[in-house]
């Protein structure tokens, strides 16, 4: 046998060690899609922040005439019993992202922990994680969302606990089929060999690694979340007095505004969602390629 | 008496990266003579198996053969195959020069039954006559039964998905065979199973066989002439008695002590073995081998291109052929 | 191929999932604060009708408060296909709510489905083959876009246009024309076709883009297969290599794909139902969640989740039927 000699092990040492947060952001800007996908939901977020300070009007005042068109003093109109629509769509704005920002972070939270935990220690723990997930697969989500959401309180609390605790098997799945592969990586059994504990193995050493994959599915989760608000409000179900995107679809559809031709009333809400969708995927597929193409040049 | 069936002149293959492009295969000659068993020898990165991807033309981005020229001697005509059109080159391919790849395991259709796999071959190439028979004997040539036609891959081991590929490699006929590291994937009793009827089925139908492979000891107990290759270049070409006897080129010596280790001093030599290729992203002024090279001097760095030296029926690309065994000879 | 294993793993997980359905049906309608009874009847009529109370109590089986033997009627009711009684459609049974609603879901559904796997497919093969040319990436980018759009506001959208820049083209509510009877006759087969081209195509085209999606990447990986690699080498024309080599590989996770996206699929069909008024189970849900019909939610659930579990089955088993390799993994 010919002696291998390859040049791997130190270049992967030099590149390794100028990461940082603030250049790894810099970097993947320069990446356009997930440059478009970040000032998208950037915008949006901004929005739902300052929401309630640049509403024109009372979400509740009730004072103007119904179904007006878009004018300058109504942006956006007004719906079947005078709201104005902008005032419902810049504070509904907040609201959306704010449940699907509440799902996310349960749902990181608990899918990166079981990841983690069955992909790190295989044998008892992870077989008994990953059956359950196998089996919460299988059932049809949308069922269960709505029978859960007619039998406890409509409360936004309520959507957000539902759809926190019933996202988390799927992306526990993802994390951890990435751990099992980072186990196979070399700096992993390095790390072992130098006597690290488990622990510090898995916080340090593996969970950096993960950060973009948990980034990249912590943003879907918050879209794939909002849409699941909106269909449950717009089902009727949850706190429908709330403001958000949803219930300015379930009012719009539950007093027929097709037939007043209020197309002001039904576009910019189911709008935002797909647009924001879009901006998820592409600062999803966008960090996937910035982080290819570096661990591509660490190689 | 030896005729070349396969010439290849000044070729030159790329792989384009972000980083820029790697000269896998650097202004390449070579020679193949009907008949024979070329073994192809050669670290990982050395370009051997490129050699036997371009051959086919199966080479793809971001790979690319930028230049140069492969004929191939039929009988009644030559072949240039670089210039062959895409439905000519899909012709030409499998019944003039087939090729058996290192990754057994994983070339096989996995969802058709083994009797497709050949089947379809011939029906790509409008082969007539009964394909049932036709299976048959080529299995039975590369040690399989008929009942394997009936099989999924999945359903048969490591080596018996070699032979099917043997068999597959010998069912149109070629006249040459490459056998890029046929036996890399497999285990140690199963490789040498493998190796007998690749040589047992090389005289049975008069094939020529391109070799290819990192494991010199393998390479010098089936080839009739050896190529050894550094850096996308073959830098010692020539019979392989002649090579194993005395090797002329410093690489070669090095790497024939570390093989053959009892009768040479084996630390001396992998000691002297330190270093690694060049990079071949980069231009190579003169010899590709100087960095690691024991007996290495000024001027191997200022020749460039080397007009291989005639050592008998061997060529080198060194400028002091056999001046490291002799040297080696000498401590000894 | 099919082993003994697999069939067992697979029988069981169904199972398992089934039973847990089974005892959430159970459970949550108990574990709401205070008695089941007296919420449902104060929600319903905002006062306590004695002889209600008894019919109800019966049908929990809540005179005995042992949660098992509630548990034990539970079952044995479901096994005679007793679901209760429907409020909103009384005096029908929800077993009957359920059957006069779930064909047309079915149909919905199987039509949807079938279109959408095989244009998804089909155009899936075509642009990833064909991956890294502009086109693909423009069309890539186009069906990321549609995926990321909820069904029920395209319904919305579709409804709108229809009823107000296209309109008397095609119907936007209903199964079938009012002044029509339900029989066998051509105009009323017509009338229902008419009736589902815009629901169907809602679901449509809200589901392929993300089959072709998955299409395209297991086709792009595909390439780096090394029997592809054989198959060039042994000169298979290009046609065949992308059929039978390719395109046969890279079809079954898909298939995979399609199975389990057939979850979502159902709950996009719900949606568009309640946009279009289509008289499906996604409808009946609708109008269950929004009077407050518990019993008929209740079974709703039940049944739709069940559906989906025993699809979910069949699916994996024909699969393993389809794909020689899967008893391995």
């Amino acid at each position: 046998m010919l002696p291998e000699v390859g040049p791997l092990e130190t270049k992967t040492l030099k590149t390794k060690s100028t990461t940082g947060e603030v250049s790894f952001l810099r970097g993947a800007l320069g990446n356009k899609k997930f440059f478009s996908g970040f000032i998208i939901l950037l915008a949006f977020t901004t929005i739902g922040i300052i929401g309630p300070f640049i509403a024109p009007y009372n979400p509740y005042n009730t004072s103007f005439p119904s179904w007006l068109p878009p004018t300058s003093a109504h942006l956006m109109g007004t719906d079947y019993i005078g709201h104005d629509v902008f005032t419902w769509f810049v504070i509904g704005t907040g609201t959306s992202l704010f449940v699907g920002a509440a799902v996310s972070l349960i749902t990181t939270f608990l899918g990166t922990a079981a990841g983690l935990v069955s992909g790190y220690y295989s044998g008892m723990v992870d077989n008994i994680l990953m059956r359950t997930v196998d089996v919460l697969l299988i059932m049809p989500t949308f069922p269960l969302l709505v029978i859960l959401a007619v039998y406890l309180p409509p409360t936004n609390t309520t959507t957000i606990i539902i759809l926190g605790v019933l996202s988390w098997p799927f992306m526990s799945r993802v994390i951890r089929s990435q751990v099992l592969t980072l186990k196979e990586r070399p700096f992993i059994s390095a790390a072992k060999l130098s006597g690290y504990s488990g622990k510090k193995i898995l916080f340090s050493e593996i969970f950096p690694h993960l950060l973009p994959l948990i980034v990249i599915n912590a943003v879907y989760i918050v879209v794939g979340a909002i849409v699941a608000q909106a269909g449950l409000a717009f089902f009727g179900l949850g706190n429908l007095a709330s403001v958000n995107w949803g219930t300015s679809l379930y009012w719009a559809q539950s007093s027929d505004a097709i037939i007043y031709n209020a197309w002001w009333w039904i576009i910019p809400p189911g709008l935002s969602i797909a647009i924001i969708g879009i901006a998820a995927n592409l600062f999803g597929s966008g960090l996937n390629e910035y982080v290819g193409q570096r661990s591509g040049e660490v190689r | 008496m030896s005729f070349p069936i396969l010439s290849i002149k000044k070729l030159n293959t790329v792989f384009h990266t972000p980083s820029g492009d790697v000269m896998a295969l650097r202004n390449l000659s070579l020679e193949v003579n009907k008949g024979e068993v070329l073994a192809i020898v050669g670290e990982s990165g050395s370009g051997k198996s490129t050699l036997g991807f371009s051959i086919l033309r199966l080479i793809e981005n971001p790979g690319e053969i930028i230049s140069g020229s492969i004929v191939f001697h039929s009988p009644e005509r030559d072949v240039h195959i670089l210039d062959l059109s895409l439905p000519q080159l899909r012709e030409f391919r499998w019944v003039n020069i087939s090729m058996i790849f290192q990754s057994a395991m994983n070339v096989l259709n996995p969802i058709a039954r083994i009797e497709k796999q050949f089947i379809d071959t011939f029906e790509a190439h409008n082969i007539e006559g009964d394909y049932q028979e036709r299976i048959n004997k080529y299995l039975e040539i590369a040690g399989l039964g008929k009942q394997v036609k009936k099989m999924f891959p999945h359903e048969l081991s490591g080596g018996m998905k070699q032979r099917v590929n043997i068999a597959l490699a010998l069912s149109c006929e070629p006249s040459i065979l490459i056998a890029d590291e046929p036996t890399t994937a497999l285990d140690v009793v199963v490789q040498k199973e493998i190796l007998s009827s690749i040589m047992r089925i090389k005289d049975e139908l008069n094939l020529t066989v391109i070799f290819i492979t990192h494991d010199l000891s393998v390479a010098s107990s089936i080839a009739d002439r050896l190529a050894i290759f550094y850096a996308g270049r073959p830098v010692e070409v020539g019979s392989a008695d002649k090579i194993l006897r005395s090797p002329q080129h410093p690489y070669t010596t090095l790497l024939l002590s570390s093989v053959i280790s009892l009768n040479t001093n084996r630390e001396a030599s992998l000691k002297t073995m330190g270093g690694s290729p060049p990079d071949l992203k980069k231009r190579i002024p003169g010899c590709s081998f100087l960095e690691r090279c024991p007996i290495g001097e000024e001027a191997c760095s200022t020749y460039d291109l080397f007009p291989a030296k005639v050592h008998g029926d061997v060529f080198v690309e060194c400028i002091h052929p056999g001046k490291l065994e002799f040297e080696m000879e000498v401590n000894k | 191929m099919i082993t003994r294993k697999y069939l067992v793993t697979r029988t069981s997980y169904a199972v398992l999932t089934s039973a847990i359905a089974l005892v959430i049906n159970f459970l949550l309608p108990r574990l709401v604060p205070g008695n089941p009874v007296y919420t449902i009847l104060l929600t319903k009529y905002h006062y306590l009708p004695p002889n209600q109370i008894k019919l109800l109590e019966s049908e929990f089986g809540l005179q005995n408060p042992n949660l098992l033997y509630q548990f034990q009627r539970y079952i044995i009711e479901l096994f005679h296909g007793n679901l209760g009684i429907s409020y909103y459609y009384f005096p029908a049974t929800v077993t009957n709510v359920i059957a006069t609603h779930l064909p047309w879901t079915l149909f919905l559904l199987g039509t949807a489905t079938a279109i959408s796997s095989l244009v998804g497919v089909i155009i899936g093969k075509y642009i990833g083959w064909h991956s890294g040319t502009k086109g693909e990436t423009a069309i890539s980018a186009l069906f990321m876009g549609l995926t990321s759009i909820p069904f029920f506001w395209i319904a919305v959208i579709f409804q709108l246009i229809f009823a107000l820049y296209i309109t008397h083209l095609l119907p936007i509510s209903g199964a079938y024309s009012v002044t029509l009877v339900p029989s066998w006759n051509v105009a009323f087969i017509l009338s229902v076709l008419r009736h589902s081209i815009l629901p169907i195509f809602t679901l449509v085209l809200v589901s392929f883009p993300g089959f072709s999606l998955t299409m395209r990447n297991t086709m792009v990986n595909q390439n780096k297969e090394d029997y592809l690699t054989l198959a060039k080498a042994k000169g298979i024309p290009e046609r065949l290599i992308v059929k039978n080599y390719a395109a046969r590989n890279a079809v079954l996770p898909v298939a995979t794909h399609i199975v389990l996206a057939f979850g979502y699929v159902v709950a996009g069909a719900f949606f568009v139902e309640v946009v279009f008024s289509y008289p499906g189970i996604g409808y009946a849900l609708y109008v269950a969640v929004t009077s407050l019909d518990y019993p008929l939610v209740d079974g709703i659930f039940l049944v739709i989740t069940l559906t989906v579990i025993i699809a979910n089955f069949f699916a994996d088993i024909l699969y393993a039927y389809l794909d020689p390799r899967v008893e391995l993994k």
